[in-house]
């Protein structure tokens, strides 16, 4: 083999690691995406559900427009921590400017959201629209 | 030949670090329709609490029931406040619907003279998903019952048992206890005045109240103030209860 054959082993040799790191990752960065395991769709009914239980009692309204979503730390623990999902709990105004947000035990990489719309608390005028984003992790 | 590499590894890498993005976006615009209704009824019970409380306000003198017309007007004002609200936010991003227009059901003040009767404020509204091909009914409704209410004219106490319960239907239905303050009040030539009274709270929503109304009493109007901020009551002739 001459000195140009050897170039282009070596070169070759060079492609074939990049691309294997490459492709390894991406395989890390999707893991949860690409798993050949059955997707977890339960955690998309869980961030719902447990949206919903918050909106009925008031709840998330009264954390919403006081300010204060600890107050939110013991219910979402309960309902979701103690059984090993995480969370993160987001809270929006009209342009999308993040208010605030509680988080625990939460894998971006790895989320399924719900969302709420919310206008106010016990029936504070004007109604002022809020958006609370519940994301869950497995 | 390297450098080929690096950008396809670039480009995979790129690729699946934006997979979860995609899978959390997709997630959010497929709600269930339960979690839609549940919106609703807590937008119903808003306008159900703005409603009744400027109602109460609103009453001059010894007046106990509203205008005519005016709860449901101040309830479609705070509607007509969260349609504002939301069109604020970009049209693609308006998760709910709210182009119907809600019906709404009332008694506030009423004399009442049976057992189960009530004073209730209730909230209906028929809508679709913007993602959804299918109606939503969402409906809020509020009851102060009368359970019973026995009159001592030997002590003068007019004893008063009542529940108080919020219910929301369709789409997920459900039914809460508030916990709630009542006042009782007796009617003078110009105006309801608070009465001496006490209130035992029980469980799930009932209440029984001891009102002192005399040996010769007077209208009395038992009023509550929930914490979620709806306000509802209703009126006794002591007489009818002895």
């Amino acid at each position: 083999m001459d000195r140009r054959g050897q170039a282009r082993l070596v070169e070759g040799l060079a492609a074939i690691v990049i691309l294997a790191l490459g492709a390894a990752i991406a395989c890390h960065s999707a893991s949860y995406a690409l798993s050949p395991q059955p997707r977890p769709t339960g955690l998309a009914d869980r961030a719902s559900s447990t949206l919903q239980q918050l909106l009925r009692t008031g709840l998330l309204e009264e954390a919403v427009y006081t300010g204060d979503l600890q107050t939110l730390k013991g219910e979402l623990d309960g309902a979701l921590l103690r059984e090993g999902v995480g969370y993160r709990l987001e809270v929006y105004d009209s342009s999308w400017k993040l208010l605030a947000c509680l988080e625990s035990g939460f894998k971006p990489s790895a989320a399924y959201s719900a969302y709420a719309v919310v206008f106010g608390r016990d029936g504070s005028y004007p109604a002022e629209v809020r958006v609370v984003v519940l994301s869950v992790s497995g | 030949m390297p450098l080929m590499a690096l950008i396809v590894s670039l480009a995979l890498i790129a690729l699946a670090s934006g997979l979860p993005t995609l899978w959390r976006s997709h997630s959010l615009k497929h709600q269930p329709l339960h979690l839609h209704a549940g919106q609703y009824q807590a937008l119903l019970r808003n306008c159900i609490a703005y409603s009744t409380q400027e109602s109460w306000y609103s009453l001059r003198g010894g007046q106990s029931v509203p205008r005519v017309g005016l709860p449901e007007s101040l309830a479609n004002d705070y509607y007509d406040s969260a349609k504002q609200s939301l069109s604020n936010l970009p049209a693609k991003e308006r998760y709910l619907n709210l182009t119907a227009n809600p019906t709404w059901s009332y008694s506030l003040g009423r004399l009442l003279t049976e057992r189960g009767d009530k004073a209730y404020f209730e909230g209906s509204l028929t809508l679709s998903p913007p993602d959804a091909d299918v109606e939503v009914e969402a409906t809020y409704r509020a009851d102060l019952i009368l359970i019973d209410a026995s009159y001592d004219s030997d002590a003068g106490i007019l004893r008063v048992w009542v529940r108080l319960i919020h219910n929301a239907t369709d789409g997920g239905s459900y039914e809460l206890w508030p916990i709630a303050e009542l006042t009782a009040y007796t009617r003078t030539p110009g105006a309801w005045i608070e009465a001496s009274y006490t209130v035992e709270p029980g469980t799930d929503g009932f209440y029984e109240l001891a009102v002192d109304v005399g040996a010769r009493p007077r209208q009395v109007l038992i009023k509550s103030v929930d914490e979620l901020g709806v306000v509802l009551w209703f009126r006794l002739e002591p007489a009818d209860w002895g």
